[in-house]
């Protein structure tokens, strides 16, 4: 009986198998206009679409912010517009001097820049208490009275920043800029003390712009990467291979450079080591996948696919003959019926360049940025492991995978976080989130995505 | 015709549009069998065949050329209409007694009826009894590697190909019981 019932599927295998009907009419011009559609398509995918929104959101404030900032602090204008005291030397002497300025500023940015210039040899005459007294319709004029008792004294309320023509209060987190008047009085000022106001007129002259600040710094941390088909159609498409692919977590760090032209305004570049990986289930794609017309194969192909890349790996050799039934099977049924425990991790190590630009969002004791860039990846090395249960088929592969280009862009969006646990030192913590612009693997067209949540520290100098 | 075909496939790795086109007219009526092997209806047919080109021509850089190009589009195409049927082969199948029925020779009776009709009298069957069919009769599957694909018992396997089975003999059957009526006419 069980013969009859072969047979019977015998004559409709062959009466079937290789039936090749007329495809139906116009088919091919919708598949046709569906490959087009797919190529031109750009952001359809609603999560790309978000992600495009933030970027553009993100960096229209970070601009506006900027804008806004400089315009409200044209240190630059009162430097150049500051009258020069006729007399240097101003000796018991009031002054009524122009508060020019007054801002709001972030703590830790005066800090360093006060930290920087305490160290210099003309500190301690610029480091006293001033008091401010506005006057109706002037705005801005304020008195500085400079006591002689508070030379020197490093926890006074206001410091002078004598480069920048600058005071700035602790207490408040109020930086003034001052411009001195031409208005003398002989109040405040002794004949044996440097002199504020000369020393603000002397730098008024020879006003430079706020002097780069520089930071070096190192970070690390773990990296989640992925390979997501945003586009709907692609999902359909690739589904099934999907649902046997899974993220792994590796790790990421390096070193960085950071130029700090402004408060809140940074650059950053760097070197940094970054790998990512993907691990997938050897069942998914195995090549010769036909089940019928076997061409004899001896080994099993592993194809990682889409991400990181398409090398295929001898993992073993079968013979294809089921046991039970006799019949050939396609060698992903064999596999997965003897190993369903397989997998297959590929590994890709790259050297990573950023080019990052970073805006603080808020400026505080505890500052939060916001960064965005591009990251240049040059591929180092890619690695196969194969781990199953089955001890025979476990080992690492270490050949270089085919199909990963050698060097990739990326561009990243983040957020930071700057603690300062001493006066140069400074902690983060980073997210950051970076989307290949390109495909990592020369044929997938599938780009990856990146996750690190990266620690580590800066040094201001 | 080996190296065409590997040039078709460079082709489409670099999505060439010629090269689509010319891999669509070589595979198209192969796999519209298959699909209409698969599918309940023509119209259904078509759209496994849409789906499936598009699927194919998005993953052909997968393809390691070692194997037969053919059999790796087919089974493309047989994913693709399992995945459209998928909600419908997981209905709970009863096991009911299911007498085969005998006849001579069913070579003889399938001799005349053309793979048209053949096609025909599977996609009648229900989707839980077609697919079955198909991946044990033609694609030459197990019980228990189609009870792993489908997230059935093998038992509900086995019973709905031994059901399918059973109707296409009828089918047959009475199809030739009509020609001989007809002939002798």
């Amino acid at each position: 009986m069980n013969e009859e019932r072969k047979h019977i599927d015998n004559i409709i295998r062959d009466k079937l198998f290789n039936y090749s009907p007329p495809p139906p009419p116009g088919a091919w011009k919708k598949i046709e206009a569906d490959l087009n559609q797919s190529k031109n398509r750009f952001l359809t995918s609603p999560l790309l679409r978000i992600v495009a929104v933030i970027a553009v959101i993100t960096g229209l404030t970070a601009a506006t912010l900027f804008y806004v900032n400089n315009r409200q602090t044209p240190l630059r204008d009162i430097a150049t517009n500051a009258t020069e005291s006729p007399d240097n030397n101003l000796v018991n002497q009031s002054v009524n001097h122009k508060l020019t300025e007054e801002r709001k500023v972030e703590n830790t940015n005066i800090q360093k820049r006060y930290i920087k210039e305490k160290n210099l040899p003309v500190t301690s005459t610029n480091t006293r208490e001033i008091s401010f007294d506005r006057k109706e319709n002037i705005s801005f004029v304020t008195e500085i009275k400079i006591a002689e008792d508070e030379i020197v004294n490093e926890n006074s309320n206001y410091k002078l920043i004598p480069n920048n023509n600058v005071v700035f209060n602790d207490t408040t987190n109020t930086e003034y800029i001052v411009q001195p008047e031409v208005k003398r009085s002989n109040q405040f000022i002794t004949e044996d003390k440097p002199d504020l106001i000369a020393d603000l007129s002397r730098n008024a002259e020879k006003f430079k712009p706020r002097s780069l600040q520089w930071l070096i710094g190192g970070q690390f941390g773990p990296q989640y990467s992925y390979t997501k088909a945003f586009q709907e159609n692609v999902i359909r498409q690739v589904n099934d291979y999907e649902e046997k692919e899974s993220a792994v977590v590796a790790y990421a760090g390096g070193f960085n450079v950071q130029m700090q032209p402004s408060k809140r305004f940074s650059v950053q570049s760097g070197v940094y080591y970054s790998k990512i990986g993907t691990s997938v289930s050897a069942t998914r794609s195995v090549s010769p996948t036909s089940s019928l017309n076997l061409p004899e194969p001896e080994f099993v192909l592993v194809d990682t696919g889409r991400s990181p890349g398409s090398q295929p790996v001898i993992i073993a050799t079968f013979n294809y003959s089921d046991n039970s039934s006799g019949k050939y099977i396609s060698p992903e049924v064999y596999l997965s019926r003897q190993n369903s425990e397989l997998k297959a991790e590929q590994y890709s190590e790259y050297v990573e360049i950023p080019l990052v630009l970073k805006y603080k969002i808020v400026d505080k004791k505890l500052d939060i940025n916001i960064s965005g860039g591009v990251w240049t990846h040059f591929l180092i090395s890619s690695k196969t492991v194969i781990v199953g249960e089955n001890n025979y088929l476990s080992r690492t592969v270490s050949d270089r995978t085919e199909n990963i280009n050698s060097f990739d862009y990326s561009g990243s969006l983040g957020l930071g976080i700057d603690y300062p646990v001493s006066p140069n030192i400074l902690v983060n913590l980073n997210p950051v989130f970076k989307y290949y612009l390109s495909s990592d693997n020369s044929r997938s067209g599938l780009k990856p995505y990146t996750f690190g949540i990266m620690t580590g520290f800066s040094y201001s100098f | 015709m080996a190296d065409n075909i590997e040039n078709i496939i460079e082709g489409c790795r670099r999505k060439e549009p010629n090269a689509q086109r010319e891999l669509y007219e070589t595979f198209s009526g192969k796999m519209f069998g298959v699909c209409l092997r698969y599918a309940g209806s023509y119209q259904d047919a078509e759209d496994v065949l849409h789906e499936g080109f598009l699927k194919i021509f998005e993953k052909i850089y997968q393809f390691q050329s070692r194997g037969s190009f053919e059999g790796w589009i087919r089974r493309i195409m047989v994913n693709t209409a399992l995945e459209k049927y998928r909600n419908q082969y997981k209905v709970i199948n009863i096991q009911d007694n299911i007498k085969e029925p005998e006849y001579d020779s069913f070579e003889d009776l399938t001799d005349n009826i053309t793979a048209k009709e053949l096609t025909e009298f599977i996609q009648a069957l229900s989707p839980k009894y077609r697919i079955v069919f198909n991946l044990y009769a033609i694609e030459g599957y197990s019980h228990k590697e189609i009870s792993e694909m489908l997230n059935i018992s093998e038992g509900t396997s086995k019973s709905n190909l031994s059901r399918a089975r059973a109707i296409l003999q009828d089918k047959v059957y009475k199809y030739y019981s009509r020609s001989i009526r007809v002939e002798t006419l």
